[in-house]
């Protein structure tokens, strides 16, 4: 008897990048969180909320909460990125901050922004997240 | 072919774990204030551990807090890591930037009594990037050394010394500040805070000393000791250096420093040139028989103890 070979099923990119992107800001959350700034936790929950309860129900208010975060990501990612190469011109002898800008940081800056791209671009279409 | 390049890798990646973890032993001994500096500043090195250029990386502060582990323990003074992570300054930055993350190396040398309270000696370990900070502040850490040495052979001690090498001086007092949230933390009974910041540096030669802060509690005991030793002293009331953490949230504290408000301190501070051979180790020296007297009498005598906010 022959096996009938199904294709695998499309990757779907957006909700991938979507769910990489809000686990990331979570752990950063998290992490802020355990030594007294709950700023970025309390706002990452607040997305995830909006963008759960949204998905059913508001359409389009979903949509514009991914584009939200998409332009926020973009944005995040371009000053981490301008930052960066002002950095590389002009060295400054703060180690934290410079730190924050080696090759492995501008990488997550221009992974940020790579990712708020694809987000804001593909908003016209819901991701269940 | 591909395997065996990654197990190759692998024990590349390893062997520069180990190597500066493991290597030998810096020295015999018993170790000397010149040795501290010395191997701090990179002026010597310990064989198969990396010369120290500066104390600013986290491999090289991690190299420097082996040095501090050893002496420590050669001592007899059980050293152990304050690992923490801070905040930035301002919240906005949170967004950017990752969290400060550094350690804190400390140990305590007994009192009799277990209730006793607590003097705090500290000094930062780090150094601003490229500088191998042998004034700022591998003196102050030998002048650390150089009074334990003493103390450690007192028959009686009253109050309990900690003392702490702070990480992260150099970035906005984040070691000390660290440390303060965990002294409060862990509920210690503090008597006082005593930091060493710049001990290596006297263009005059009249062994002038600055005093950062002195809390009233302090200050009388300074003062008596230094007119024994025919020291110097002036007072300021602000500074920008460890104490200040202390201070903020109402510890008595003083710190002690070279004459840096009258402009007699290293020229070569945050530079390259903050080497071994321009610390002053006579001034170096006399300070800490000075700071040993005070501490001294401090441990040995019975007052009031400063319970935290």
């Amino acid at each position: 008897m022959s096996q009938i070979n199904y294709p695998a099923p499309p990757i779907n990119w957006q909700r991938l990048i979507l769910w990489i992107s809000l686990l990331l800001w979570l752990k950063k959350g998290i992490a802020y969180a355990l030594i007294g700034r709950i700023w970025i936790l309390f706002l990452m929950i607040l997305l995830g909320w909006a963008l759960i309860t949204t998905y059913n129900t508001q359409p389009k208010l979903h949509r514009m909460l991914l584009r939200f975060w998409g332009l926020y990501l973009m944005i995040w990612g371009l000053v981490r990125v301008v930052l960066g190469i002002l950095i590389k011109i002009f060295p400054i002898s703060d180690l934290h901050v410079s730190q924050n800008f080696d090759w492995l940081g501008n990488l997550y800056s221009l992974g940020s922004l790579v990712f708020g791209w694809v987000l804001f671009r593909k908003a016209r279409t819901r991701v269940n997240p | 072919m591909l395997r065996t390049l990654l197990i190759f890798l692998l024990l590349v990646f390893l062997m520069g774990i180990w190597y500066p973890i493991f290597g030998q032993q810096a020295h015999g001994s018993p170790f000397t204030q010149q040795d501290v500096i010395a191997y701090l500043s990179g002026e010597k090195t310990a064989s198969k551990r990396r010369k120290l250029n500066a104390r600013t990386t986290t491999a090289e502060r991690r190299i420097a807090r082996l040095y501090l582990q050893e002496w420590m323990e050669e001592l007899q003074v059980d050293a152990q890591e304050h690992g923490y992570r801070q905040p930035n300054l301002h919240p906005a930055l949170d967004f950017l930037l990752t969290p400060y993350k550094g350690t804190n190396l400390y140990g305590i040398l007994p009192a009799q009594q277990t209730d006793a309270p607590y003097v705090i000696l500290g000094a930062h370990y780090d150094s601003k990037l490229g500088c191998p900070g042998a004034v700022d502040n591998a003196s102050g850490i030998a002048l650390i050394f150089g009074v334990l040495q003493q103390l450690v052979s007192l028959e009686e001690r009253k109050k309990h010394v900690m003392i702490v090498f702070f990480d992260q001086e150099e970035e906005e007092l984040i070691g000390s500040t660290a440390f303060v949230q965990f002294l409060k933390r862990e509920q210690y009974p503090i008597h006082s805070v005593h930091t060493f910041d710049m001990v290596g540096w006297d263009g005059d030669g009249n062994y002038e000393v600055e005093l950062g802060a002195p809390s009233p509690l302090l200050l009388p005991l300074y003062k008596k000791h230094a007119s024994l030793f025919e020291i110097p002293l002036y007072s300021i009331p602000g500074g920008s250096t460890d104490y200040q953490s202390f201070l903020k949230e109402g510890y008595p504290v003083i710190g002690v420093n070279e004459a840096f408000v009258k402009q007699d301190f290293s020229p070569y501070k945050d530079t390259p040139k903050d080497t071994y051979d321009t610390v002053n180790f006579e001034y170096l020296q006399q300070v800490t028989r000075y700071v040993t007297s005070v501490i001294t009498d401090l441990i040995t005598s019975e007052d009031a103890i400063y319970e935290s906010n």
